[in-house]
């Protein structure tokens, strides 16, 4: 099957790609046009959790709402390197001695889909990627109020963890609201037998910026 | 040679918008397209009359005519008529007809508040049939006898229409979008009728050749269209001009219309306004509550409204005045323009009304409009 375009395109606005800049050269080759792109406005937040560092990279607004949507609700996998790439480079280097452990979703939305929303999305880093962490029951925490979700750990458990002894973890999520989940895993990590713990994840919700920095323990 | 894979709901081919996934090719052009369908249904031949309040012009009444022969010997049929000469009712017979038959109807235009507006008035003439409206965020009810809604909501009935009736179809967003094309194609299963004021080149040729073009340039109240009026100002000036002009009208009692290109101006050039005239507000299509605000409108709650091309065709308000504010814009087509000019004196009491391109440049696409509402005018 012959699916290779002459030209490129853009994957969100499908218009063609600009002729190559000189600077191109050194850049990688982008996947959405500039007008796209300038869509996406990274906040590079940095914040604390449980004592442990975190990243942010954009603000859950319109956009990353927008096109999160189209890759979990449409199955829209084509649009899933369109977050990371322009900092995938920056991002490896930042976590190059890290394994990424994704946060858990629902096995039978990821069974409807075909494929995991966020390890897709942070396949762009390069990094060895390492899913150890699982929901026991098919809870949706979309909807729960703070209280609600504070008890997710309940629901999650490690699976083999021998798998990260002795690793540096990157735990990855793509959309963090009130932390409860990255807390969650942290707290299951910790009893395992691992070096460093460090958060990334693709966007934060406002709420969330202000409260997390209060929420350091 | 390789298989080439095709869209089995857009029939799409270009490699450009095919994604993989799992190891399986999937079209990416279509993705918003994709949800509940409808089922088809045969329906109980029922004996109805459309009640409608007013009697039909004899050419309105000779065209509704021709409508429902062309529909009958199963013949597809363009309506080109000028702003305010009664389309949607020219089709109400066809209706009936299909009604007769226990057939399935559609209705379909571009715009959101058209459809809206559509839906009350067919309500009131058909007010015992089982009426479906759907437009984006109004999904729950979509089957029904007669279904009104969105070119974009065509995806979910394919081969569903027996009769389907396209309103305005030179109107953004279906105008050149080859996707929503194909959807409305897919979804005919019958027979379809257009309809617009401001047809192109190439549908009028295409119906003119089979001879199903049905012409009407006049309106139902036998007036003359009200004939556009450029305003030449400069360096600021045409902001004096329009002020006047407001306070004007307002003194008169006129519910008035402000067209500006861009929806950013709406809200600038409205809190200009708002200083010396009072009571109004402005809509443009990202606008949450924009229904209301039109709703308020039409009940004279308001006096004015300033508004991007969104308000340009499918409303009618009685004694409306409307200026075209920076009509130079490379955005005012001259069908724009026509369709502005149509909202004026739609109204059997009001039947005219001032219409003017307020502009620091002539063009030529507001002297082609002009000289078009001209031209339909010496068909009286």
């Amino acid at each position: 099957m012959i699916l290779e375009t002459k030209t490129p395109f853009c994957k969100l606005c499908f218009k063609p790609l600009k002729e190559p800049s000189f600077a191109d050269l050194f850049l990688q080759k982008p996947l959405i046009c500039h007008q796209c792109q300038k869509k996406f406005i990274p906040i590079f937040h940095h914040f604390y959790i449980k004592g442990i560092q975190g990243l942010a990279i954009y603000r859950y607004d319109d956009t990353i709402r927008q096109y999160l949507y189209q890759l979990k609700a449409a199955y829209d996998i084509e649009i899933a390197p369109v977050f990371l790439q322009p900092y995938a480079r920056y991002l490896y280097f930042r976590y190059r001695n890290y394994v990424l452990v994704p946060a858990p979703s629902t096995k039978t939305s990821d069974d409807a889909r075909g494929f995991n929303q966020v390890i897709e999305i942070f396949s762009e880093l390069k990094l060895p990627i390492i899913p150890v962490c699982v929901k026991t029951t098919d809870i949706k925490q979309a909807g729960l109020n703070y209280d609600q979700r504070q008890k997710i750990i309940q629901h999650l458990a490690i699976i083999n963890p021998e798998k990260i002894t002795n690793k540096n973890i990157l735990i990855v999520d793509d959309v963090m609201t009130t932390g409860a989940t990255i807390r969650a895993m942290i707290e299951l990590l910790k009893t395992h037998n691992v070096k460093n713990i460090a958060v990334l994840v693709l966007a934060e919700t406002k709420v969330s910026s202000n409260k997390t920095i209060n929420i350091t323990d | 040679m390789d298989h080439v894979f095709r869209c089995p709901i857009c029939g799409n081919q270009d490699t450009k918008y095919i994604g993989m996934r799992n190891h399986q090719p999937y079209c990416r052009r279509c993705l918003s397209f994709q949800g509940n369908n409808a089922h088809y249904r045969q329906y109980e031949k029922v004996n109805i009359k459309s009640e409608i309040d007013y009697e039909l012009t004899t050419n309105q009444a000779k065209i509704a005519q021709k409508v429902v022969d062309n529909f009958l010997s199963k013949k597809n049929t363009l309506i080109y008529a000028v702003t305010g000469a009664g389309k949607t009712e020219l089709v109400f017979s066809v209706i009936t007809e299909a009604l007769h038959q226990g057939l399935q109807v559609g209705f379909t235009i571009p715009r959101k508040d058209v459809v809206i507006e559509l839906a009350q008035r067919l309500k009131s003439a058909f007010p015992t049939v089982d009426m479906a409206v759907v437009y984006g965020g109004h999904t729950e009810k979509i089957e029904g006898q007669i279904i009104i809604l969105t070119t974009h909501q065509l995806y979910r009935y394919p081969q569903y229409f027996d009769l389907l009736i396209f309103d305005e179809i030179d109107a953004f967003p279906y105008v050149d979008n080859d996707l929503l094309i194909t959807m409305f194609k897919r979804s005919v299963r019958g027979n379809y009728v257009l309809m617009s004021a401001t047809p192109s080149r190439q549908e009028i040729n295409e119906f003119q050749h089979s001879q199903t073009l049905l012409t009407l340039f006049e309106r139902f109240h036998h007036q003359p269209l009200p004939v556009p009026q450029i305003i030449f100002r400069l360096f600021g000036s045409q902001y004096i001009y329009l002020i006047r002009k407001c306070r004007a009208w307002k003194r008169t009692n006129k519910p008035f219309l402000i067209f500006v290109p861009t929806i950013a101006q709406t809200k600038i050039l409205f809190s200009l306004i708002n200083i010396f005239v009072k009571n109004g507000n402005y809509v443009h299509s990202k606008k949450e509550s924009r229904e209301a605000i039109i709703e308020n409108f039409k009940k004279q709650k308001l006096s004015y409204l300033v508004t991007t091309s969104v308000l340009e065709r499918g409303i009618t308000i009685a004694n409306l005045q409307v200026l075209i504010f920076d009509a130079q814009h490379p955005l005012y087509t001259p069908k724009t323009l026509i369709q502005i000019s149509g909202r004026v004196g739609r109204k059997l009491d009001a039947p005219e009304g001032e219409v003017i391109f307020l502009a620091n440049e002539i063009t030529h696409e507001m002297e082609t409009a002009i000289s078009d509402i001209r031209n339909k005018n010496t068909f009286l």
